[in-house]
């Protein structure tokens, strides 16, 4: 009985492992393998356009300084904000959008406006670094 | 050097727990529960020391740890069994494991929620040095900020080494949990070959939820251990699991009291679950007291149950659940150890007895995913293909062990 439960279950892990081998075939067939520009890179293109977006960004805004988002959607502004939470942690935030509602004075005491999208900037953010997925503009105050 | 250091500060935490798991006799497997006991001491401490109002450092969250390891380690006497393990066996759980971790690596299975909170969190508590009540409370607040802190705890604990989150290298580490519980369940189960399906069953059905960097791991190490330890009569080693488990999720509430149910009709007495659970109690309790402390409303958070049945979702559960249920491997993971116990409850019935507080559990959580789900108002297709596949898979582990334990025959060397 022992060893043939040593076969089962060796036999089950082998049949088990088809699985992952298959989707490994899948994947080294339609991706070529390089370092991923982000952490989501290969299963959640839409987060992975986000995070390039505000790693592209990041460079250009400073410790200690205040940033917001613009983009196109609220859903746009509430994803970008939470990864934005991780990448811009020593920034403060004003977001315009938080969990999907607009909120009050729609991040104008940002010092820094992160456009995503197609980069154009806020008439009182005239300064704009165009960036991967968007621009980031600059408030002359606060 | 950033990844460099954050692995480096990983290496450290076996030695947290070496006072938890002096007490197992097998070398490898006591590294492995130190790992998991050390997780669980470090989210004990730092959640402490922000409630006494210290800052974290490295030297000040190590030193206890370490002196009571060093403590227990000098004042124990051992003599450690050797460990049975064939070449195959060893070769499938590491093609297993490497399956995970290279999934994560390449960005094929990290989790979303990882950068929208868990990592985010573990960012903000390395950078304020403690487990950050005011980000936690501010007017933007992550989401789920009720959840525990054991992950993004031990995420900030290496970021006080790298000082920068190295994204990808962290979510990777998740498949360190299932390397540090591979050898505690081959000691618990005293099978090799099982351990070595297990480990299988887990890394597939891990990669195929997009395991890496959230909490997933930890959860299905903690419960899969402490299950295991139930029916191998290590009931301390079970009442440690249960804590980390506590204080890793708040879905192992269900499971733990799944468990628990099985522990009391096995035994026909409350004794050990009662230690089990006060055990799981405690645990929570430290997240609970945090709260408290902060002001943060008290308890878990994450199940919103209307009590309003909505019997037409039946035929949708039904339909959709298996597609849920594939576990990376069309669902072989889970008919395989089904296909073990059926034969053994046709052939050997008596062999099933001791695996019951394994068995119990498994259509119990499944009648309770029902109930969840006949309570959902709208888009239940979707929201089961985004939430059942994880949440069944101490289901699935439970499962294997089950089977593990029922065709085994080396029960009764953990006897005690």
């Amino acid at each position: 009985m022992v060893t043939v439960m040593r076969r089962v279950w060796l036999a089950g892990a082998l049949i088990v492992l088809t699985g992952p081998l298959i989707t490994w075939g899948s994947f080294l067939r339609t991706h070529r393998l390089e370092v991923p520009a982000s952490p989501t890179e290969n299963d959640q293109p839409q987060l992975a356009a986000y995070w390039r977006f505000l790693a592209a960004a990041r460079p250009l805004v400073p410790a200690g300084s205040s940033y917001t988002i613009k983009a196109p959607t609220p859903d746009d502004e509430t994803q970008l904000f939470w990864l934005a939470a991780g990448l811009y942690a020593d920034v403060t935030p004003y977001p315009a959008t938080y969990v999907w509602q607009s909120q009050p004075g729609g991040g104008s005491e940002a010092k820094y406006v992160l456009v995503y999208g197609t980069p154009e900037c806020p008439a009182d953010a005239p300064s704009m670094h165009i960036v991967n997925g968007g621009a980031v503009c600059v408030r002359d105050k606060p | 050097m950033t990844v460099f250091a954050y692995v480096a500060a990983y290496a450290l935490v076996p030695l947290f727990g070496l006072s938890l798991a002096s007490s197992i006799d097998s070398r490898s497997a006591r590294l492995g529960f130190a790992f998991l006991a050390g997780a669980l001491l470090l989210t004990i401490e730092a959640t402490l020391f922000t409630m006494l109002g210290i800052r974290w450092s490295i030297v000040g969250l190590a030193l206890p740890l370490l002196i009571a390891s060093g403590v227990v380690l000098w004042r124990t006497k051992r003599t450690d069994k050797s460990v049975c393990a064939t070449p195959f066996a060893i070769a499938i759980i590491v093609i297993a494991i490497l399956h995970f971790a290279l999934s994560i690596v390449t960005t094929q299975s990290i989790n979303p929620d990882y950068v929208l909170f868990w990592g985010t969190k573990a960012v903000h508590f390395a950078m304020s040095r403690s487990l950050d009540a005011g980000y936690l409370l501010s007017r933007y607040a992550p989401p789920r900020i009720d959840y525990p802190p054991l992950l993004p705890i031990v995420q900030a604990w290496g970021l006080l080494f790298s000082h920068q989150m190295p994204w990808i290298a962290a979510a990777a580490m998740s498949a360190v949990w299932l390397v540090a519980a591979v050898p505690v369940i081959h000691w618990l189960t005293g099978s090799i070959h099982a351990t070595a399906f297990w480990t299988a069953a887990m890394a597939a059905s891990l990669a195929f939820c997009g395991s890496g960097g959230n909490a997933e791991a930890m959860l299905v190490v903690y419960i899969s251990v402490g299950a295991a330890a139930i029916v191998a009569r290590r009931t301390s080693i079970a009442a440690i699991a249960f804590a980390g488990a506590m204080l890793t999720k708040e879905e192992a509430l269900v499971t733990i009291g799944a468990i628990l149910i099985g522990v009391v009709i096995y035994d026909r007495g409350i004794r050990r679950a009662a230690i089990l659970a006060a055990s799981s109690a405690a645990g929570a309790s430290v997240w609970f007291a945090f709260q408290k402390r902060f002001g943060m409303h008290v308890g878990y958070d994450r199940v919103t149950l209307t009590h309003t049945f909505h019997w037409g979702n039946l035929p949708t559960i039904f339909r959709e659940a298996p597609k849920s249920l594939a576990a990376g491997c069309w669902g072989l993971s889970w008919l395989i150890p089904l296909a073990i116990i059926i034969y053994i409850a046709w052939k050997m019935p008596q062999r099933l007895k001791d695996a019951i507080p394994l068995l119990v559990p498994v259509p119990l959580l499944f009648a309770f995913f029902v109930y969840l789900y006949l309570q959902y108002e709208s888009s239940l297709a979707m929201k089961m293909w985004w939430i059942l596949p994880r949440l069944s898979q101490p289901a699935l582990s439970l499962l294997v062990l089950a089977a593990a334990f029922a065709a085994g025959d080396r029960m009764p060397a953990h006897d005690r």
